[in-house]
């Protein structure tokens, strides 16, 4: 029944008090505000913070979502701002997820060295630590694109780019991953 | 001079991504019917993209849920507090206002209560035939009836006032 109802119906409900109709969004929906904030903000721990951070956001700003754009988009900006925010009060330098003076990598939990003798066989597993392994605004640009299926439109919704840096930023990220697979997991992607 | 097209792999991910212009996507399409080799690097980077969209998704903690949930209800919890610790000061109005309306009314209760009737005529005409409408329109015309129905419409403003305010305060509160 609960997954029958539309994200719409659910922050109708939700704006009235309903509280079960809140945890159905946050149930939906919490593994991708999970992953994303863990894409930006690179520790389980710090990832934890932020995207519990971002349901209570969510909440406090769902009167204001007018439906402009998906709803998915508009949780995925909450997630990206309130993750720069969280960096910005780790690291008060930090001005964007794309600052190269100053790397976002606070923790690397998320990316650990691939030459560590970890036993990876599954391709899946290779891919997701090539992605943890690329800088917070590349990673965050290769999921929001592969994984959600966001648009390009949407990413720069997401992340305050214009159209030609998304564009630019994608490619640069897609180049990126390319080279960590053809360096560090030379075994799991032959051809990638 | 004609335009030479330079066929790369970025093209094809751009291609394959669906990012190209219409102009290119048709130099793409036209190349890849002259060279089964970009066909087969088509291929793989389709292969490649379905591998980056399939990825599964990191789980948070166990009870996660439960947390954002218990963090809510505190959050709304602590913002209704809030907005009714600040209550005092329309009791206070209200009281101050009850105060002057209730004032007077108790004054024209005690006066309307200790007015004599008047002496009865001295003809004895018949009694009135009961009329609902007369009996309301005798009873509305007592002072005391007249002024208890205004307290209580003033008790009823107030409360609904108050309610308004709170609502009012409890919204800011969360950012609506």
């Amino acid at each position: 029944m609960a997954a029958t109802l539309t994200d719409e119906t659910l922050i109708q409900q939700a704006l009235t008090g309903r509280q079960s109709a809140f945890a159905m969004l946050v149930k939906r929906y919490e593994k991708y505000v999970f992953t994303l904030a863990l894409r930006f903000v690179r520790s389980r721990e710090d990832a934890h913070e932020v995207a519990q951070d971002c349901f209570l956001r969510m909440f406090r700003y769902m009167a204001d979502f007018r439906g402009d754009c998906k709803f998915t988009t508009w949780l995925y900006k909450i997630v990206y701002s309130t993750s720069l925010n969280h960096l910005r009060k780790k690291n008060p330098d930090i001005l964007s997820l794309d600052d190269e003076q100053h790397p976002v990598r606070i923790k690397d939990e998320a990316a650990p060295d691939a030459s560590r003798g970890l036993e990876i066989n599954d391709r899946n597993a290779a891919l997701q630590r090539a992605i943890s392994m690329l800088s917070a605004d590349d990673s965050g640009i290769i999921t929001l694109f592969y994984l959600y299926e966001q648009s390009l439109d949407e990413i720069c919704q997401i992340m305050d780019l214009s159209m030609s840096n998304a564009k630019t930023k994608l490619c640069r990220a897609r180049q990126r991953l390319k080279t960590i697979l053809d360096t560090q997991f030379v075994t799991e992607f032959k051809e990638f | 001079m004609e335009h030479t097209f330079l066929m790369t792999d970025d093209m094809l991910w751009d291609y394959a991504d669906g990012l190209l212009s219409a102009a290119d996507k048709a130099r793409v399409e036209s190349e890849l019917l002259q060279n089964p080799e970009w066909q087969q690097r088509l291929r793989l980077i389709q292969a490649e993209k379905q591998e980056l969209f399939s990825l599964p998704l990191e789980t948070p903690g166990a009870g996660f849920a439960d947390r954002v949930m218990s963090a809510w209800a505190a959050e709304h919890m602590q913002a209704r507090a809030k907005a009714e610790g600040k209550d005092w000061i329309i009791r206070l109005i209200a009281l101050v206002f009850v105060w002057f309306v209730l004032l007077p009314v108790v004054v024209m209760l005690v006066t309307a209560l200790q007015v004599t009737p008047a002496a009865a005529p001295l003809v004895n005409l018949p009694e009135l035939p009961n009329i609902p409408a007369a009996e309301w329109s005798r009873r509305l015309s007592n002072p005391a009836v007249t002024y208890s129905l205004l307290l209580g419409l003033v008790f009823v403003g107030l409360r609904f006032l108050d309610k308004y305010l709170q609502h009012r305060r409890l919204a800011h509160e969360l950012g609506y």
